[in-house]
């Protein structure tokens, strides 16, 4: 069963987000981020305002300045980290394409790797999964516009010809600055229970909470 | 029935284009602005505004988003701030073996608070394997950046204010990142495992760890 899903492979980063988003986060006005990036104070301005878009030189550097808030390896590295990690992780494509998936998230959902990696959300999961999915796209996650989001969903796996696996996640996602540019969501996350998935769900206010870049 | 009966309602009983102008005029933006944030033309805003066009599904969503939370903004957040927000089992600690960090995921499973762990030294507040882990760790020279990744199998046990400890196995990953002050600290990551499981993988790492790379592809540390 193949799922049409609305946003096509690779979503247009919403530079003037991602500009400014970097920007106060580091604490800088327009012209020292200028400085960093040796442009002058007005080109920041009019990309912030989206007058302009920055070189492909540029947009590499931004990229790299927010890897580096969370990591100092290199992004293989990253990867292969990420796929050995006994903790639920993956990394879905703006398509809804699952790029790469942790061990401990194989053993959380009881599939094999290949199963999974390079097939879409939508046709491994069914429910809350692929609503968080489609609420990531439509808040203009894959675009560079959230900063991070939070949820409690109930996983539901279609096993093959075998039942659903069902089970309580408790998750944080964060947008991954890698190249082309590309926004990646890294999905992380913990198996809950009950209690957890109730008490989590009232602080949050609902099945997710999604915090803007701006 | 009136033309207004039949507009789809937003939220509080205002329609589309009610609800972006009410919050347009309560944020005081221009429709361009607007527009700006919504990732639209300010024609599109424009024509939503006047219930000429409803805004689609995927839009709804987005402009729901903005009106209900548009204080929820977050900056970008660092990998100290990652870890103390971490779902799972995750935890900083120091090259003397205190604790600097510890994950939501963590406390979860030992049922503690934040102070039961924090500024604690490592065999303070754990005895047995996880200690064990942490000098195995510096034999293999994690805290001097020798080796990079480091995969193993232990029970944590958790002496409990009460007396008496917590037990649970966990399969853990660890690796190093130098800290604010530019020393290194060890990051680790874990998942509760069954005993089962805790067996089969030291089966499969030939003993409590096992080494998974050595220091390499830094970005200038």
């Amino acid at each position: 069963m193949t799922v049409e899903i609305a946003p096509p492979d690779a979503l247009p980063i919403h530079w003037p987000s991602v500009i400014k988003h970097y920007r106060l986060s580091a604490g800088l006005n327009q012209s020292e981020l200028a400085d960093q990036l040796a442009v002058t104070q007005t080109m920041v301005s009019r990309w912030e305002a989206g007058g302009a878009n920055p070189s492909r030189r540029i947009q590499d550097m931004l990229f790299d300045y927010y890897w580096s808030t969370s990591a100092t390896i290199s992004r293989d590295v990253w990867y292969e980290r990420l796929r050995r990690n006994p903790v639920s992780l993956a990394v879905v494509e703006a398509s809804g394409l699952i790029r790469a998936v942790s061990r401990g998230f194989l053993r959380h959902i009881q599939t094999e790797r290949n199963a999974i990696e390079t097939h879409h959300l939508p046709d491994i999961f069914s429910g809350d999964l692929v609503k968080l999915y489609e609420t990531l796209v439509a808040s203009g996650f894959f675009e560079g516009r959230v900063s991070s989001a939070e949820s409690v969903t109930e996983l539901v796996i279609e096993n093959g010809h075998e039942q659903a696996v069902h089970s309580f996640c408790h998750g944080i996602h964060r947008p991954v600055f890698m190249p082309g540019p590309e926004v990646l969501w890294l999905i992380a996350g913990a198996p809950v229970s009950a209690t957890v998935f109730r008490d989590v769900r009232r602080r949050i206010g609902g099945p997710v909470l999604v915090k803007r870049a701006l | 029935m009136t033309e207004g009966a039949r507009r789809p309602k937003a939220l509080n009983g205002l329609s589309w284009g009610g609800l972006l102008r009410h919050y347009r005029f309560t944020n005081r933006m221009k429709q361009t602005a607007l527009a700006e944030d919504l990732g639209v033309t300010q024609a599109m805003v424009s024509r939503w505004e006047r219930d000429k066009v409803v805004p689609g599904r995927a839009m709804q969503v987005r402009i729901l988003d903005l009106v209900n939370r548009k204080d929820l903004s977050e900056p970008v957040v660092s990998w100290r701030q990652e870890i103390a927000e971490a779902p799972f089992i995750a935890a900083v600690i120091g090259p003397d073996g205190e604790i600097e960090t510890v994950s939501p995921g963590l406390l979860r499973e030992i049922g503690c608070g934040q102070s039961d762990l924090r500024g604690k030294r490592l065999d303070e507040a754990f005895e047995g394997e996880l200690p064990s882990l942490y000098s195995k760790l510096c034999d293999e020279g994690l805290f001097d950046e020798r080796v990079e990744t480091v995969e193993s199998a232990e029970v944590y046990s958790f002496r409990r204010a009460t007396g008496g400890l917590k037990d649970f196995p966990v399969h853990t990953l660890s690796w190093w990142r130098r800290g604010e002050d530019g020393r290194p600290r060890w990051i680790l990551n874990g998942a509760r495992i069954r005993p089962l499981e805790l067996r089969a993988l030291r089966e499969e790492f030939g003993g409590q760890i096992r080494i998974v790379s050595e220091t390499q592809g830094l970005l200038g540390g």
